[in-house]
C-alpha cells in the first residue's frame, strides 16, 4: 500500500487519545518509503540491483537523528501505554535496520573500491548506534508494564535483531 | 450518528435493515444458518478481552459498535451476518494467541470444561476458532460481497498464523486483507468522498492499518 490516503482525524473520533497514538504510530511508519524500501531489497541477498546505493547515505540519516524525534515527551506521556511502546519501539528498530543498511553500503564501496581505508561508516558517529539503541530498547522496555507488552504479541519480540 | 457498516447491497432485498448487527439473513436460511452458528455468548469473553486489551493496537471499528451488535436482545436466535460472525471468529483466535489466553474464559468454555479442570476444552481454543471462521466464511459470497468485516476476518486470520509463527498463511492472509481493501477503494481519496464522517474515518483508520502492519 502507498500512503495514499489522509490519515484520520483525531478530533473526529470518539477517542481522540487512542486515535493521536495510533496516528503517531502511522507516521513513524511512513518513513518507511519507496526509497528506503528499495534500499532495502537492493540490500537482500542475490539482489542485483544496485541503482539505488547512494540513497541510504543521505536520506536515512534523518531516521537516526534522535533530536527528530516528534512528538515532545510531553504528549508522549498523554498516549496510551502500549500505544507509546509500539511507536518508541518500531522507531529504534527502524534505527537499527537503516543502520545495518548503511554498514553494510559502506561494506559494498569498500569492497568495489578495493580500498581497505575507504570507510566503512558514512560518520563517526553512525559506530555508537547499535549501542544508543540497545540502550534505547532497554529503557523503553523496562519502564513499561508486562501488560501493555503481551498485547504486542510476537510482532514485538520479532523486532528483536 | 449511525456508525455500523452498512452491509452490502447486493443480497438485500432480503436484508431487513442495514444496521450490521441486526443483519438478517434470508428467512428460509435462518434457521440452518443460525443452527450452525455458535452463540454470541462465546466471543463475546473474547471481544471484551480484545476491546480492553487489544484495541490500542488495533483500533478498528468502535468498541460500542462491536458491543452493540453482538449484544442487542433480540438477535440470539437471528443468525449473525455472515461477515461479521466469520469477522468474531478470526478475533476471537488472534485475541488469544496474541495475549497468550491459556484458560476458558466463558460461561459456555467453563460449561464444557466441567469435568476436566485444567483442560483446555477445544471450544475455547484460537484452532477451534479459526476452523470456525474458515468453515463459515463461504456462508455468504465472501468475495462479491466483501465489507468492512471481511478485510477484518483476513486481517485477525494474519494475526492468528503470524502469532503462532506461521508465516505463509499469516502473509496470505494479510495479503487477501489488502486485496480486499484495494478492491473496495479504501486506498482511493475519491471513494470517500460520498461517505458519512464516522464511515470515513472507520476506513482511514483499517486503511492505515493495513498500510503500518505490510510494512
Amino acid at each position: 500500500l502507498r500512503p495514499s490516503l489522509e490519515l484520520p482525524r483525531v478530533f473526529e473520533s470518539s477517542e481522540p487519545r487512542l486515535i493521536y497514538g495510533f496516528v503517531t504510530l502511522v507516521k513513524v511508519f511512513r518513513a518507511v518509503d519507496e526509497a528506503f524500501l528499495s534500499a532495502w531489497r537492493a540490500d537482500q541477498p542475490g539482489a542485483r540491483d544496485y541503482s539505488d546505493e547512494s540513497t541510504p547515505a543521505s536520506m536515512m540519516a534523518q531516521l537516526l537523528n534522535y533530536s527528530q524525534d516528534g512528538p515532545g515527551a510531553l504528549s508522549m506521556a498523554e498516549v496510551d501505554e502500549t500505544q507509546r511502546l509500539d511507536i518508541l519501539v518500531t522507531r529504534e528498530w527502524l534505527r537499527a535496520l537503516v543502520w545495518r543498511l548503511r554498514l553494510r553500503h559502506g561494506a559494498r564501496l569498500r569492497s568495489r573500491s578495493g580500498n581497505e581505508n575507504q570507510p566503512l561508516f558514512h560518520q563517526d558517529a553512525d559506530a555508537h548506534h547499535p549501542f544508543q539503541i540497545s540502550r534505547n530498547v532497554l529503557g523503553i522496555i523496562s519502564a513499561s508494564h508486562r501488560v501493555s507488552l503481551e498485547a504486542h504479541g510476537i510482532g514485538m519480540v520479532r523486532k528483536a535483531p | 450518528m449511525n456508525d455500523s457498516i452498512r452491509l452490502p447491497a447486493a443480497n438485500t432485498p432480503i436484508f431487513q435493515d442495514d444496521d450490521l448487527g441486526e443483519a438478517r439473513i434470508p428467512a428460509r436460511m435462518e434457521t440452518s444458518a443460525a443452527a450452525a452458528q455458535l452463540p454470541r455468548s462465546v466471543f463475546l469473553p473474547y471481544v471484551e478481552l480484545f476491546l480492553e486489551r487489544l484495541y490500542p493496537v488495533f483500533p478498528v471499528l468502535e468498541r460500542h459498535a462491536i458491543l452493540t451488535a453482538l449484544q442487542d436482545p433480540p438477535l440470539e436466535r437471528h443468525p449473525l451476518h455472515p461477515s461479521f460472525y466469520c469477522f468474531l471468529a478470526a478475533l476471537s483466535a488472534a485475541t488469544i494467541v496474541q495475549l497468550n489466553v491459556t484458560g476458558p474464559l466463558s460461561d459456555f468454555d467453563t460449561h464444557q470444561a466441567s469435568g476436566a479442570p485444567g483442560i483446555m476444552p477445544l471450544s475455547c481454543s484460537a484452532e477451534f476458532f479459526v476452523a470456525e471462521s474458515l468453515r463459515t466464511r463461504h456462508d455468504g459470497d465472501f468475495i462479491g460481497c466483501a465489507d468492512e468485516y471481511t478485510i477484518l476476518s483476513s486481517f485477525f486470520l494474519f494475526a492468528y498464523y503470524g502469532n503462532i509463527e506461521q508465516s505463509r498463511p499469516a502473509w496470505y492472509y494479510l495479503r487477501e486483507a489488502i486485496g480486499f481493501a484495494l478492491s473496495m477503494g479504501l486506498d482511493d481519496p475519491e471513494a470517500y468522498l460520498l461517505l458519512d464522517t464516522a464511515t470515513q474515518q472507520r476506513r482511514r483508520r483499517l486503511f492505515w492499518l493495513l498500510f503500518v502492519t505490510e510494512r
